[in-house]
């Protein structure tokens, strides 16, 4: 009796798994096969589920219109702009997480805030300083702007990970003739690599999709991709096919990432909080 | 236990240009904002005159401000409480089965890590009313095509679903991640004690697992107070000016009425409402584990 009814509840609750999870993957799907639709399977009333797919919309947005300038702009400025959080992010991290720092916790708390103010606020302030200097679309002011969106992230994260290398470790790289950078160098760094990897990945993921600063930033010679991705949504037209071909483009890299990064990504999410 | 007792300015100099970073960014907007509030700042204009208190007192008689305001709690408040009921729910029911959990895993991080604006523009196409599949599976179950985006009444709902399409699955994986930490001990023993499925759950599950949803509705709270991505790609603010969030009328203001000192006023109010938030949950801050052991 019981086993049947434990049963019943498994197959239940696989039910109801896998309803969630088509949910969660449909829109996606859909999209994806938008993109391959050409514009009268597109706009059909009943969806086409079976059509003659074509490349015509990447086609189209890649080398007839300048998407592809578009994804490179987003692929310098999200490299430059983690290289330079997870570089400086170091930086601020490691003394934190290996000296007594008068204030330590009181400055560890301040980064921490960083992160839930809402950037809005400083969205008028940082057009005006950046119009002032001349600097609007340019690569500067969004690598910039992203390096500073990453750093809380980027210490928060790199500070939990230098907290579990043991000191010990560190202790007998300087016994053994090390100074402090280089046993830095040749015996942290290696240990907390794969910590860097993974805060550097997460950073790379929210510069690439960030878009309130880059729409006030950028202009027509430095836009990013989530900003172009615009452009085929015009008051008169949208454009379906292509802007789920673009999506597509756009979510292709970060699709990659978080299968590479998998469970990694909670402690990401979390600022370290939630170790996954 | 001196050993690492501070003995150059090495830290420090490491750290410098971090800090100027986040310093130059964080202290310098916040005086500018704090100023041009008190202005009748616009960037095309010569002249910015100091108008005093003029622009917060016509923010208090602004019935657009505070439409903002009440459309922010609503969103802030639906989209958190909806997501983790929904979360729990499904982490809950997903840490029982053992087929399968590279896979669903792999599913849920894709909502997550995609861009909003990506997002937006998808569901704003899955809701049209004439060619969005939302409508055509309406269809298929009896209902009739509605304008999603359209409908003074149906927008905001409408972005709520959208949010809760991408970040339900946030709340599961760190859920799902709390979940799988719990002990087995404490369940055996409640099990010894005849506890029921539900006492074992509330007195069990919920304690042990109070810290990680203390972070998930923190967490959740504050991206959804961010919400701007969507809107921009979804409605605009509109139908009329019912999805205009906060968010979305510094922009308005700012960016289409050029009335800068008068967005820099709505972003104080906006700020203090957070700092306030912030020092109610400051002391569940250590929450992110800010140790001082040397």
């Amino acid at each position: 009796m019981s086993a049947s009814k434990n049963n019943t509840v498994t197959v239940l609750q696989y039910i109801i798994v896998i309803i969630a999870m088509v949910f969660f993957i449909f829109p996606i799907v859909w999209m994806f096969l938008t993109s391959l639709k050409n514009q009268i399977d597109a706009f059909a009333s009943t969806p086409q589920w079976i059509f003659l797919a074509t490349l015509d919309n990447y086609r189209m947005i890649l080398f007839e219109r300048d998407f592809a300038l578009y994804l490179l702009n987003s692929l310098y400025v999200s490299f430059l702009s983690t290289v330079l959080a997870i570089f400086l992010g170091s930086g601020i991290a490691y003394p934190f997480a290996r000296y007594r720092l008068k204030g330590g916790k009181n400055v560890m708390t301040w980064i921490l805030t960083l992160r839930i103010v809402p950037p809005i606020v400083s969205v008028l302030p940082i057009y005006l300083v950046f119009s002032q200097i001349g600097m609007l679309d340019s690569y500067t002011s969004l690598v910039l702007m992203y390096t500073f969106m990453n750093l809380p992230l980027a210490v928060w994260l790199l500070y939990g990970f230098f907290k579990d290398v043991p000191h010990e470790i560190e202790e007998s790289a300087l016994v053994d003739g090390c100074n402090r950078f280089t046993a830095f160098f040749r015996v942290i760094f290696p240990i907390i690599g794969p910590g860097l990897v993974s805060a550097g990945l997460l950073s790379f993921i929210f510069a690439w999709n960030e878009f309130l600063f880059a729409n006030i930033l950028s202009g027509p010679h430095v836009r990013t991709a989530p900003v172009g991705l615009n452009e085929y949504a015009t008051p008169v037209s949208m454009l379906w096919g292509q802007i789920a071909a673009a999506g597509t483009l756009i979510i292709i890299p970060v699709a990659i990432i978080t299968l590479i990064l998998q469970r990694k990504m909670v402690r990401g999410l979390t600022m370290g909080a939630v170790k996954g | 236990m001196k050993k690492f007792r501070l003995q150059n300015s090495g830290p420090y100099l490491v750290m410098a240009p971090g800090m100027i970073i986040l310093l130059l960014f964080s202290i310098y907007p916040l005086i500018f904002l704090l100023k041009i509030s008190f202005q009748d700042y616009s960037p095309i204009s010569a002249v910015k005159p100091f108008v005093g208190l003029d622009n917060y007192v016509h923010l208090f008689q602004d019935r657009s401000f505070w439409n903002a305001l009440r459309i922010t709690a609503i969103f802030v408040a639906s989209t958190v409480v909806l997501e983790f009921a929904i979360g729990l729910g499904l982490a809950i029911i997903l840490n029982r089965l053992t087929v399968g959990q590279r896979i669903y895993q792999s599913i849920l991080l894709l909502p997550i890590a995609m861009a909003p604006t990506v997002v937006g523009l998808m569901f704003r196409f899955m809701m049209n009313d004439q060619y969005g599949i939302m409508n055509y599976f309406m269809e298929l179950f009896g209902m009739s095509r509605v304008a999603w985006l359209s409908n003074t009444s149906l927008a905001l709902p409408a972005l709520i679903f959208t949010d809760i399409w991408q970040w339900t699955p946030f709340m599961m994986i760190i859920l799902l991640a709390g979940l799988k930490g719990i002990p087995d001990e404490p369940y055996e023993a409640a099990n010894i004690d005849g506890a029921s499925a539900w006492q074992a759950f509330r007195y069990v599950t919920i304690p042990q697992l109070s810290k990680i949803i203390y972070i998930a509705l923190l967490l959740r709270t504050i991206d959804s107070l961010r919400i701007y991505d969507t809107i921009y790609m979804m409605t605009k603010g509109g139908p009329i000016n019912v999805t205009s969030t906060l968010s979305w009328i510094v922009y308005d203001k700012g960016f289409k009425f050029l009335e800068f000192g008068y967005g820099a006023a709505i972003c104080i109010i906006l700020l203090i409402i957070v700092v306030s938030l912030l020092t109610f949950v400051l002391k569940k801050l250590d929450l992110f584990e800010v140790e001082d052991r040397p």
